[in-house]
């Protein structure tokens, strides 16, 4: 119960009187005194009773999914409701964790004090059912509670109020958008996507010494240059400048072949994963970077090379949005497959040079439904002028075809970076006969073997656990046969 | 007429009993005409100040020795004004001016019965010492005053944090 301004200015006025009546000696002050107080009094019993009447009301807090992930909105509702009247509500506000981010919907509803809440906006079910729903996104993984949401409450004639919490806290499980056990390697042997400078073998020079400044908070320690330190007797960074930009190229398979593995874990969840560093490290660098999707039937999207922040954004964004087009959801409008003709019907010179290019193009909408991705790496190489970085994320489902880009890429890119997922361990049930899957990996890993070459690397992307699995089984089968 | 028939219209109830006090501050003579008028106009200020006003008039009208209006018309003063105080919170009117809506009106007046029975407790309580207790000074008095609303306002405090979970008993 905290008293507002209007009782402080209420109790002053008794308190005034009180003092009139010891200044001038006469009782009849202290009667207003007297009456002044006990309409405080009266004014905090009745609002006790108040606030009794909305903390015992039925609260309900509901998130709409308990389990969620990360960068994906969830609505939590609240409904406070009673069956006698709930009066003196001020408003109702959610108690969102510190790590969720208000996106949508209502964080606080003000109810109409005029009206005491009867015409309230977001209310729902007559006068004394209030509901208010907001809706949340999270960028980190864990746990996190809603507590208990806050109803506010003020006193019949506003000499009081409250902040009163209602109802059950909630927990919401934000889980990683993108799976946490991703292992990319060589047969079996893990590497680090770390972050570096560029790789000579992809082309870009690195980065190149720039000018000396003093050392400033926060400057990363690496960056100390120790001669000039010693020399100057203070602490001196070294600012690197990008030698030059690599234009890379990502090609993203995200063929029904992707759509293998539990809902959460599938090939392309873990391709996605890849996608997504590889936009970081062309962040990082401002190197530009162009989005190529290959879907089913042929290209489903074109974001030819450029670099910027909105550039990395963008691409980021199309990547989380990526679905298996053999589930019939592709994403983004589809590109056109054939342009129209029919009515280039003429002899003209205009119609002979248009009837040309709709004729070649619509070959190459042929070619590209037999082997999609082999043609959308070529007829991209063949437009690009500068020797780019080739990156290529698909699984082994199409040998045959994978084995053909790699080739057609190496031939113009600076270097091809191909991440392959096999689909052994993605299958599910691929695992239940240890030995199988072992044989169909060794397979998997000879194939990879074959398409590394000059320019050209090739790692496998698959669920650390069930890699780790695979490979312990054939180390027992090794030691059981000594 | 029960309490529900007589706070039925609000805006009428209050004024009524505040009238009551204005005719007797009339009949106390022309510097008590001169009140009546302030305290009838005060009816449109938010309650407990046409109260406090009308105190502060009362005191001041029959405290003069100039003033020989017999005790019936302060008594018919006091209760004009204590009657407007007691109506004005059971009807759950801010102000004598609002207008009257019946049936929130008498709701009000049900749920307000507890509060006016402990603040009407506490105002008896305290007038009887003011008025009957003569051993102590005014001083004295208003402190006893101060103090009792002090405690009880405390205890109505601590009553509602623990009886919503906001602290531990």
């Amino acid at each position: 119960m905290q008293p507002t301004r209007r009782a402080v200015a209420v109790l002053a006025v008794g308190a005034v009187l009180a003092g009139l009546g010891v200044v001038l000696q006469s009782p009849v002050y202290l009667y207003g005194a007297v009456g002044v107080g006990a309409w405080v009094v009266a004014e905090a019993v009745a609002f006790t009773r108040r606030v009794e009447t909305v903390v015992s009301a039925d609260a309900t807090q509901r998130l709409a999914e308990s389990r969620t992930r990360s960068g994906r909105p969830v609505e939590v509702s609240v409904v406070l409701r009673d069956d006698d009247p709930i009066r003196g509500v001020t408003g109702i506000e959610l108690s969102p964790p510190l790590a969720a981010t208000h996106v949508d919907g209502t964080e606080r509803l003000d109810v109409d004090k005029a009206n005491d809440g009867r015409n309230a906006s977001d209310a729902t079910g007559g006068s004394d059912s209030y509901r208010l729903a907001g809706v949340y996104e999270f960028d980190v993984t864990g746990r996190f509670e809603f507590d208990q949401p806050v109803v506010d409450v003020e006193s019949q004639h506003g000499l009081f109020t409250e902040r009163a919490p209602v109802g059950d806290p909630v927990t919401c499980t934000v889980e990683p958008s993108t799976p946490s056990d991703v292992a990319v390697g060589q047969g079996g042997t893990r590497i680090s996507l770390g972050i570096g400078e560029h790789d000579a073998q992809i082309g870009g020079s690195g980065f190149t010494p720039g000018d000396l400044r003093k050392y400033a908070a926060g400057d990363p320690q690496s960056l100390i240059d120790w001669k000039t330190t010693a020399r100057q007797g203070e602490p001196y960074v070294r600012e690197y400048e990008a030698a030059g930009e690599l234009e890379t190229l990502l090609f993203v398979d995200h063929r029904g072949t992707t759509d293998v593995g539990p809902e959460g874990r599938q090939a392309l969840d873990y391709l996605r994963s890849i996608a997504l560093w590889v936009v970081d490290y062309a962040n990082a660098r401002d190197d530009p970077l162009g989005l190529y999707g290959i879907g089913d039937d042929g290209p489903t999207a074109r974001v030819d090379p450029s670099s910027g922040t909105g550039q990395y954004r963008q691409l980021t964004t199309r990547i989380h949005d990526l679905t298996p087009t053999g589930r019939g959801s592709g994403w983004g409008p589809r590109l056109p497959a054939r342009p129209d003709a029919s009515t280039l019907v003429g002899d003209g010179a205009f119609e002979r040079v248009l009837s040309t290019f709709v004729d070649g193009h619509r070959q190459y909408v042929e070619r590209v439904t037999d082997d999609p991705l082999f043609d959308v790496v070529r007829t991209t190489l063949a437009r690009t002028g500068s020797d780019p970085w080739i990156v290529v994320l698909t699984t082994d489902a199409n040998p045959t075809e994978l084995a053909e880009t790699v080739r057609a890429a190496s031939k113009n890119a600076a270097h091809v970076t191909a991440f392959v997922a096999p689909t052994v361990l993605y299958e599910p049930g691929s695992l239940a006969d240890l030995d199988a899957a072992y044989d169909r990996y060794e397979d998997f890993e000879q194939f990879r073997s074959r398409l590394v070459g000059d320019g050209v690397d090739v790692f496998e992307v698959a669920p650390g656990e069930r890699l780790d699995a695979v490979l312990a089984s054939a180390r027992d089968t090794r030691e059981v046969g000594r | 007429m029960t309490l529900n028939g007589l706070v039925s219209r609000p805006t009428v109830a209050p004024a009524l009993a505040l009238a009551l006090a204005c005719v007797g501050f009339a009949l106390a003579g022309p510097l008590g005409l001169l009140a009546a008028l302030l305290v009838a106009a005060s009816a449109a200020l938010p309650w407990p100040l046409p109260f406090a006003l009308g105190q502060l008039a009362a005191a001041a009208i029959f405290t003069d020795p100039g003033t020989a209006a017999p005790p019936t018309v302060f008594l018919a003063v006091q209760s004009g004004l204590w009657l407007a105080l007691v109506l004005a919170y059971a009807s759950g009117t801010p102000t004598a001016s609002d207008a009257g809506m019946p049936e929130r009106v008498r709701e009000t007046v049900q749920t307000n019965v507890v509060p006016v029975a402990v603040g009407g407790g506490v105002a008896i309580g305290l007038l009887a010492v003011v008025t009957v207790w003569s051993a102590g000074s005014l001083l004295a008095k208003a402190g006893v005053v101060a103090i009792a609303i002090a405690a009880v306002l405390y205890g109505v405090h601590r009553y509602e944090r623990v009886t919503t979970g906001l602290v531990a008993e």
